[in-house]
């Protein structure tokens, strides 16, 4: 050992000996960089990647993603294999998870409030700071809220014991609406459950609205089965009715424009040629329309007395029941502005009745009930419904609601509630408001208190998919790195609060670890429990084709009569426009703007990457005087907004659509003071029955604001108007 | 520092490969990568293109790139309208390197710094390229991407980098490579278990990430691999087919259901 200190020696000898075994392993010794051991982490191996099973959102995700991992690092997401909701595929959110992660402009430390509520000035405290400021508003706290998404499985178990002992409320967020089509559901087939739609084993989809392979309810798992139900030699087909396409629409082998409105309307008309034409050569449409109002009811809906109504010719109509009826097994959908009506659910409910019509249920390519949650890992906690917003808002407003201390976690309701409704100002007579995210957004922004979340990859948890696949699924979540920031997980949080203010009954669990193990040891037993548990990290979960299915009920619980006309808001003289807010694949509903990948993502209809734009069909700009990239102003009712004119054929002459997603005041770097929030322009107007926001009620008019500013789109327009863009590649079919 | 002779050296190891020759796919003994990506399921949902760039860390596309069209994205979704309302459609084409049999951009490149490898694909050796873009120039697909730019990575957003791919400076060109560090990796996997790579083993981050499964990829050297049997498909094309590139990607066409209900009605 000449010449060689010791501690030197026994650095090279590690380095040494790191190089050679991953020489071993993997990589050839020219890519390999020589560290030492001495400071890795359990597990880490220097230059060797991890992957680690996990989910990729805090609740609604139910999709189970693999994150590989290098040196300490989140490096890539992909679907877990296997995992039966979205069976190793991912979408573009999935895959931005990472730049969640890593975003700079995430929320490192608690935030105490300094200047006024809404102003968004706030300084940085310590963790047992914060803790005490907690616990002394919420320990003399009278009605307190937890206000979340609709969260699932052990995070709902950790605000119970809160709840419990504080005698608070918890109100259910949802950003995007499932209400309404679980409402329409129940009514129709009797399932507790939101009901598995077997698209991947469909002859033919008919889709009112439900953009499945971009938004609704399970996307991911929707277009994996897409891709089934487009394989020869059965290759199914799809026919999209709606008021705006949809990138579910765009990919169909027809499109039918629908007034909105008016879709419950036209479900009803098929139904009548299907009943009158005797098109499924039996009589299973009978007991159904029997039970709906029978088919002198239904008659009232012949092609030829809605055509003025629905907009749709009374042959589309034939063809459109003909077709569906003749290609079994046939799956009716209903999802998008169809359900965001005042008749939104009746509209659902007559779209879902083509199923049993048919016979389309309980059956592979039809829809088939799912199976209840486990009782150690809870389902989704039901939404709390616009109007019951509205109604708390109006109750803080007029002094007859008081709330001492509310705490908001991963939701923003300021900004997808309409402005009408005042929540913001609502969110005002609450005397302490705490908010907990991973970005600052417009309701954290009005909070007295700010405390940092975990990123997804950065926690423990575990929820239940919801739809499920036709069968039990429940998802576990690991973090698969340390966080960067001081943030800390929401089940901890809980558990900390309510062991402080109630000492003498405790939540049963310290850690949302703990709880997240218990709840898996109630799911696989003692017996090899350490072994189980290891199991379900590595795969994602547990799956099992069990589990208690409610039978369908005999009959639907619904009646043709109660399908009313739509109600919009705005005089058609004045507002001479339907306005058409929608998600698209990038945003969803406007919760992951904050993201630069994402922003970035041209969305797939337009190519426009970055702002808000308004969508008219060339006729309608040309009659408005303007044309793509001009600025123009969108006036509703209950505001306007500013957006950048995007011209497009397939938009319906009466209608101005508006991306949801933009126009934050407060985010990050690459989300802030960028284009417009539709939301807020919205009319606070609820679906009849479901009592969720009618987002698609609301009329507009469009006046040219004489600016003129260019669109960010990945696509050249060769047209003279358009300032000299470029002209396109030119691409041949062959 | 590299010596005269060595520069010297540079064009003759690098023209072997790059002559062009009357065969496009000329036989070896190793693997002919190719894609095959089908346009009836293809729905232009773009998981493929942020797969890609944070495979290959690709820098951020801000709005003002985007404007100037200088935006990269290896892998991009153009979308065509066809028809005029009420019966206007929107139709989808992902559009990535073709890694042509005869590439346009390889005989173009003055500092070989684009090749055709043993492997059938088209590479791109930053090392070599000093940025003329008269690849990029030279590509009728559009899919080269010169960097204007240093690309930068906010901190701590450098940390998602994949340390198995270059991050590109200011200057060169870059462009898909099929992967080509996953290709590379199962290889040596597969040799290391003294098997070949299997159908279906490789998947560049696009393919893999596809929920529809609407990009297939795999060996067409292997007459029994998906990749072959649905090249061969009647619905098979290649883009700009007259220019004769001899693209690695076969597109299938969307089925139009008309054209098969007609022939259903006709009895065929």
């Amino acid at each position: 050992m000449s010449g060689i200190a010791r501690r030197r020696f026994l650095t090279g000898a590690a380095a040494l000996a790191g190089g050679a075994t991953v020489v071993a392993c993997a990589a050839p010794e020219r890519e390999s960089r020589v560290q030492s051991f001495v400071h890795s982490p359990e597990q880490t191996l220097p230059g060797q990647e991890l992957w680690f099973a996990t989910a990729c959102a805090h609740s609604t995700c139910g999709n189970s993603v693999v994150v590989r991992t290098v040196d300490g690092r989140a490096k890539k997401v992909e679907g877990t294999k296997g995992f039966p909701v979205n069976l190793g595929k991912t979408n573009v959110r999935g895959q931005a998870g990472v730049q969640s992660l890593y975003n700079p402009d995430r929320l490192k430390t608690p935030l105490r409030r300094r200047g006024t509520r809404g102003e968004g000035r706030f300084e940085a405290i310590g963790w047992p700071e914060a803790l005490d400021l907690l616990t002394e508003n919420f320990g003399a706290a009278r009605n307190p809220l937890v206000v979340t998404g609709p969260i699932s499985g052990t995070r709902l178990r950790v605000v119970a014991p809160f709840l419990a002992n504080s005698e608070g409320r918890h109100l259910v967020y949802e950003a995007q609406d499932t209400a309404t089509i679980r409402e329409a559901a129940r009514l129709i087939f009797g399932y507790p459950q939101l009901p598995h739609f077997d698209i991947a084993n469909a002859g033919a989809v008919l889709s009112f609205g439900a953009d499945f392979l971009g938004t609704w309810l399970s996307p991911v798992h929707y277009s994996t089965a897409y891709g089934k139900f487009r394989e020869e030699p059965n290759r199914g087909r799809l026919i999209q009715v709606e008021s705006h396409m949809s990138l579910t629409g765009a990919n169909a082998d027809r499109w039918v424009y629908v007034n909105p409105g008016h879709e419950g309307a036209l479900a009803l008309s098929i139904a009548q040629v299907i009943a009158a034409e005797n098109l499924t050569g039996d009589d299973r449409w009978f007991d159904p329309v029997n039970a709906v109002g029978g088919l002198d009811a239904l008659n009232a809906y012949a092609p030829e007395l809605t055509a003025a109504r629905t907009g749709v010719a009374p042959d589309t109509v034939r063809e459109l029941a003909r077709f569906f009826a003749t290609h079994p097994p046939a799956l009716a959908l209903a999802g998008g502005s169809a359900l965001a009506q005042t008749n939104g659910l009746d509209n659902a409910a007559a779209a879902l009745l083509l199923n049993r019509i048919v016979g389309s249920t309980g059956a592979a390519g039809g829809v088939r009930p799912n199976p209840a949650a486990p009782a150690a890992v809870p389902g989704s906690a039901a939404a709390t419904p616009f109007n019951q917003w509205g109604a708390l808002t109006t109750a803080l407003l007029d002094g007859s609601e008081t709330v001492d201390a509310a705490f908001f976690y991963d939701v923003d309701p300021v900004y997808g509630l309409p402005a009408s409704t005042r929540f913001a100002d609502a969110l005002g007579e609450m005397s302490f408001v705490v908010g907990m995210g991973t970005f600052l957004n417009e309701t954290l922004a009005r909070a007295d208190l700010v405390l940092p979340a975990t990123h997804p990859f950065e926690e423990w948890g575990d929820f239940v998919a919801d739809p499920a696949p036709n069968m039990e699924v429940v998802g576990y979540q690991q973090p698969v790195v340390t966080s960067w920031t001081a943030a800390r997980s929401f089940g901890d949080v809980m558990l900390a609060l309510t062991s402080e203010l109630f000492p003498d009954a405790p939540p049963p669990w310290t850690t949302m670890r703990d709880a997240v193990r218990d709840g898996a040891r109630a799911l696989i037993g003692d017996e090899g429990f350490d072994r189980g548990w290891i199991e379900l990290l590595r795969t994602g979960g547990r799956w099992q084709d069990g589990g208690d299915r409610e039978a369908q009920a005999d009959q639907p619980d619904w009646h043709i009569n109660l399908l009313a006309e739509p109600v919009f808001a705005g005089d058609t003289t004045e507002f001479d426009l339907h306005l058409i807010p929608f998600e698209n694949v990038a945003f969803g509903a406007g919760s992951e703007s904050a993201n630069p990948w994402l922003q970035a993502t041209p969305d797939p209809l337009t190519t426009v990457t970055w702002t808000t734009w308004a969508e008219l069909n060339p006729a309608t700009a040309q009659r408005l005087g303007v044309k793509r990239n001009d600025v123009v102003h969108v006036d509703t009712p209950d505001g306007t907004l500013r957006a950048r004119v995007y011209e497009a054929p397939v938009v319906p002459p009466d209608v101005v659509a508006v991306p949801i997603g933009q126009g934050r005041e407060f985010g990050t770097r690459w989300s802030v003071d960028r284009g417009a929030n539709v939301m807020q322009t919205l009319a606070a107007q609820a679906v009849a029955g479901s009592g969720t926001l009618a987002w698609g009620a609301t009329r507009a008019r469009v006046r040219p604001a004489g600016e003129h500013d260019r669109l960010p789109t990945l696509e050249v327009i060769e047209d003279p108007r358009n300032d000299g863009e470029a002209p396109p590649v030119r691409v041949t079919s062959g | 520092m590299a010596s005269a002779t060595d520069t010297a050296e540079l064009p003759v190891v690098a023209a072997a490969a790059t002559l062009p020759t009357d065969d496009p796919h000329p036989e070896t003994d190793g693997h002919r990568w190719g894609m095959v990506i089908d346009g009836d399921k293809c729905t232009g949902c773009q998981a493929c293109v942020v797969a890609c760039q944070s495979e290959n860390n690709l820098a951020l596309n801000e709005e003002n790139r985007v404007i100037e069209r200088r935006a990269k994205t290896w892998i991009r979704i153009e979308r065509y309208w066809e028809g005029e309302w009420p019966n206007a459609k929107a139709r989808f084409l992902p559009v990535l390197c073709q890694h042509c049999g005869n590439a346009p951009c390889e005989t173009v490149c003055p500092v070989w710094a684009t090749y055709h490898n043993p492997d059938g694909l088209n590479v791109q050796v930053y090392n070599r390229c000093i940025g003329t873009r008269f690849c990029a120039n030279a590509c009728p697909y559009s899919v080269r991407y010169f960097n204007f730019w240093e690309p930068e990575w906010p901190s701590p957003m450098d940390r998602q980098l994949n340390p198995d791919v270059t991050v590109r400076t200011k200057g060169i060109v870059e462009k898909c490579t099929f992967c080509i560090h996953r290709i590379n990796r199962t290889k040596r996997q597969a040799d290391r278990d003294g098997r070949p790579v299997a159908d279906g083993e490789v998947e560049p981050a696009c393919v893999q990430a596809c929920p529809t499964t609407a990009l297939v990829f795999g060996d067409l050297n292997d007459s029994e691999s998906k990749v072959s049997e649905l090249s061969h498909s009647k619905r098979a094309y290649s883009l700009l087919d007259a220019l004769g590139t001899a693209p690695a990607i076969t597109y299938l066409k969307k089925v139009d259901p008309s054209h098969v209900d007609e022939h259903e009605e006709h009895g065929h």
